[in-house]
Order: C-alpha cells, then sequence, then structure tokens
C-alpha cells in the first residue's frame, strides 16, 4: 500500500456531467494542463486524493475530450517516422461548440 | 508542438460548419469572438438574438461590418463614433436601399421617356384606306379585269348600239320586201329603227341577200334589207325607194358566227 502512495495511481477517472465514467492511464489525462494541476499530488485537491475528476460537460462531449487526450498522450513526443493523423476529422460538428467550451475549460 | 489544441480543432469544425450556426449558446464572448467575426449581419442578429449575453461586448463586430459595408474613412482623429454601431448599420442599410430606389426610378422615368420620343417617330401601319396598286388587276388569264371607267363604259355602249342599228332594216323597205313579208305575229323584235344615213361608221360590208325562212328568225342574225322586222310598217307601204345600201355590222355576238359559211351550225346555214 506504500508503494500505491509513493506511486501515483496508473489510472486515473474521468467524470461528466450526466453520469459517464472513463477510466484513464494517467499519462493521458496528464496531457491536459488542468487535470495535471488538480491531479498533483502537491496540490491539496480532492481529486488527486481520489484520482478523480470531474468535466462539467456532456458524456458525449467528454468522451470526444478523453479521445484527444489520448491522441495527444500518443503523438506528443513525435517519432521520427511516424504520420500523425489528422484529429479534425473526427470531431462531428455537432458537438463542436461544446468541445470547443470544454478544450477552453481544460486548456488544452 | 506537433499536435493541434483541441480548442483550435473544435474553432476549426465550428468555422467550417458556420452556415448552420443561429446560436452560441452560453459561450462566453471571448471564445465566441473569432466566429462572430466571419459572421454575416443578418446570422449575427439572429445569434445575438438567441444568446443575448452576446449583444454587451459585440460593438467592435458591428463596427468592423459598418466600416466594411459603407466604406466609412478613417481620417485622423478616426470615425465619430455612434452610440451603438448595430443601429448605425440598419440606418445606414435601409438609406442605402432607399437611394438605390430613387436612382432606379429616375432612370426607368428617362428610359420611358426615351421610348416615348422614339415611338413618335415609328411608322404605324394601319389598316385604312390603302391605296390600290397600280399592278393590281394585270392577271395573264383575263380574270377581274380593271373595272370599266365611266368613259369605257359610254364607249362601250355606244358601240353595240351602233352595231344594233346598223343590223336594223333600211328606210323605206323596197317592194320585194313585202312579198315576203311574214304574218305580223312574227315580230320578235319590238323596236329597232333604222339608224339614220352615216351615222355607222363600223365596217361596212356589202348588204347580204340572204334567202330566209320564215319561222327561224334569228334576233342577232344579220337581217337582210328585206326583211320586215320593224314595227313600222307604215313604211312597208311605200314603194319605189331602192334598197339603200345598209352598212354590215357585224351584230354584238359576231364572236359566236363561224367567218366562214359552210362553218356555221345555224339550220339555215347548215348544207348550204
Amino acid at each position: 500500500m506504500e508503494a500505491d502512495k509513493k506511486s501515483p495511481a496508473p489510472w486515473v477517472r474521468i467524470t461528466s456531467d450526466d453520469g459517464f465514467t472513463f477510466i484513464v492511464q494517467r499519462k493521458v489525462a496528464l496531457a491536459s494542463q488542468i487535470l495535471a494541476a488538480s491531479l498533483n499530488e502537491d496540490s491539496n485537491f480532492s481529486e488527486s486524493h481520489s484520482n478523480a475528476c470531474n468535466i462539467p460537460y456532456r458524456g458525449a462531449v467528454v468522451e470526444k475530450v478523453v479521445e484527444y487526450l489520448s491522441f495527444k498522450a500518443q503523438f506528443q513526443e513525435p517519432k521520427p517516422n511516424e504520420d500523425i493523423p489528422d484529429f479534425q476529422e473526427r470531431i462531428p460538428p455537432e458537438i463542436a461548440l461544446e468541445l470547443l467550451m470544454a478544450a477552453d475549460y481544460l486548456d488544452t | 508542438m506537433p499536435v493541434r489544441s483541441l480548442s483550435e480543432l473544435a474553432l476549426r469544425s465550428i468555422l467550417l460548419h458556420l452556415d448552420g450556426l443561429n446560436s452560441l449558446g452560453t459561450i462566453p464572448y471571448r471564445l465566441a469572438k473569432p466566429i462572430l467575426m466571419q459572421c454575416q449581419p443578418e446570422q449575427l442578429m439572429e445569434i445575438e438574438r438567441n444568446s443575448p449575453h452576446l449583444k454587451v461586448d459585440d460593438q467592435e463586430i458591428w463596427e468592423e461590418l459598418c466600416v466594411k459595408r459603407f466604406d466609412i474613412q478613417r481620417d485622423k482623429e478616426g470615425y465619430p463614433t455612434p452610440k451603438s454601431w448595430r443601429k448605425y448599420y440598419h440606418v445606414a442599410l435601409a438609406r442605402e436601399k432607399q437611394l438605390e430606389e430613387e436612382a432606379g426610378l429616375r432612370i426607368r422615368s428617362k428610359y420611358q421617356a426615351l421610348e416615348a420620343q422614339k415611338q413618335e417617330r415609328r411608322l404605324v401601319f394601319t389598316a385604312a384606306n390603302v391605296p390600290p396598286m397600280k399592278r393590281a388587276r394585270t392577271n395573264g388569264w383575263g380574270k377581274n379585269p380593271a373595272p370599266k371607267t365611266l368613259y369605257e363604259k359610254a364607249r362601250s355602249e355606244t358601240m353595240r348600239k351602233a352595231g344594233l342599228f346598223a343590223a336594223a332594216k333600211p328606210f323605206p323597205p323596197g317592194p320585194s320586201r313585202t312579198a315576203t313579208s311574214p304574218p305580223a305575229g312574227t315580230n320578235i323584235i319590238p323596236t329597232l329603227r333604222r339608224p339614220p344615213a352615216g351615222t355607222s361608221q363600223i365596217n361596212l360590208t356589202k348588204p347580204m341577200h340572204i334567202p330566209r325562212a320564215p319561222s327561224e328568225k334569228s334576233i342577232f342574225s344579220p337581217s337582210s334589207p328585206t326583211s320586215p322586222i320593224s314595227i313600222k310598217l307604215s313604211e312597208t307601204k311605200q314603194a319605189g325607194s331602192p334598197p339603200r345600201p345598209i352598212p354590215h355590222v357585224p351584230p354584238a355576238n359576231a364572236l359566236f358566227i363561224p367567218k366562214h359559211k359552210s362553218l356555221s351550225q345555224l339550220p339555215s346555214r347548215v348544207r348550204s
């Protein structure tokens, strides 16, 4: 259990406004500055203790956000021969507005 | 940063589908600004109506629209700022439309005046009183010949009558004539007067003495000087006067009488 306390949990929980829960790897959550700050061990936020964050938007929007965070975490350090796929085409226009707001909220 | 931010991607997506946008929900102005900058005035109005909180801050957008649309020149101190650019936009738009309409009206009236002027000079074809063309009647087959003038009518009438006179019996009839006088009932021509001598100017041919059958008297056969057709029988009583040579004028229907007697179809002439 001490090992758990020392090393941060590898998985974190991200919840949405309408009750959806997404369990992601820590590094994925850290792709967002805000999430990283709230999950930071040094901060006293409750999120860091519980390893759970809430994003105050609909489940559909949060799902897309999490998808983006995975995408970003994967391609953050570019390997020389790798082609980075375009995330633009994965954004449906119906949620674009809320996605904009969520992205602004998460500063990502 | 090789990967684009989610904000940027989302904004791009919105701008791509700007046409369908009519509300920005609860988006704060600072996020909405780049979207609103791209909107048309009508769309902007609708978005403001649906998301009124944006109205507070969007003067700068209207300002931009006005400057672009109405070509407001910026002088040294900048241009005068109306209280509400939005209002300014609508007023200026209405004024522009009115000017356009007036100009259109002016042009239309000028054009109509020009047209009226042209119309005056144009030839107008009326249906009435078109004088007949000179060549209208010359038809090769002789159909519808030109109507006879009064002079022509008088001339032809006179000639016809002259022809009849020429065919009348002479005055007075000779004694040989009385022998062959027909019964009184065979007078066919009620009035046939002798023309005075010398008036006839038509072909003078030798008077013909033709033996005439009493029952076959025809009006148009050239009557011999011996035929007592005239009603004036009193004249026949005179005796002794020699038969005056009557100039023979072919009667009006001379066309129908063959020139050569042997070809005539008249019973009197057959086998003559």
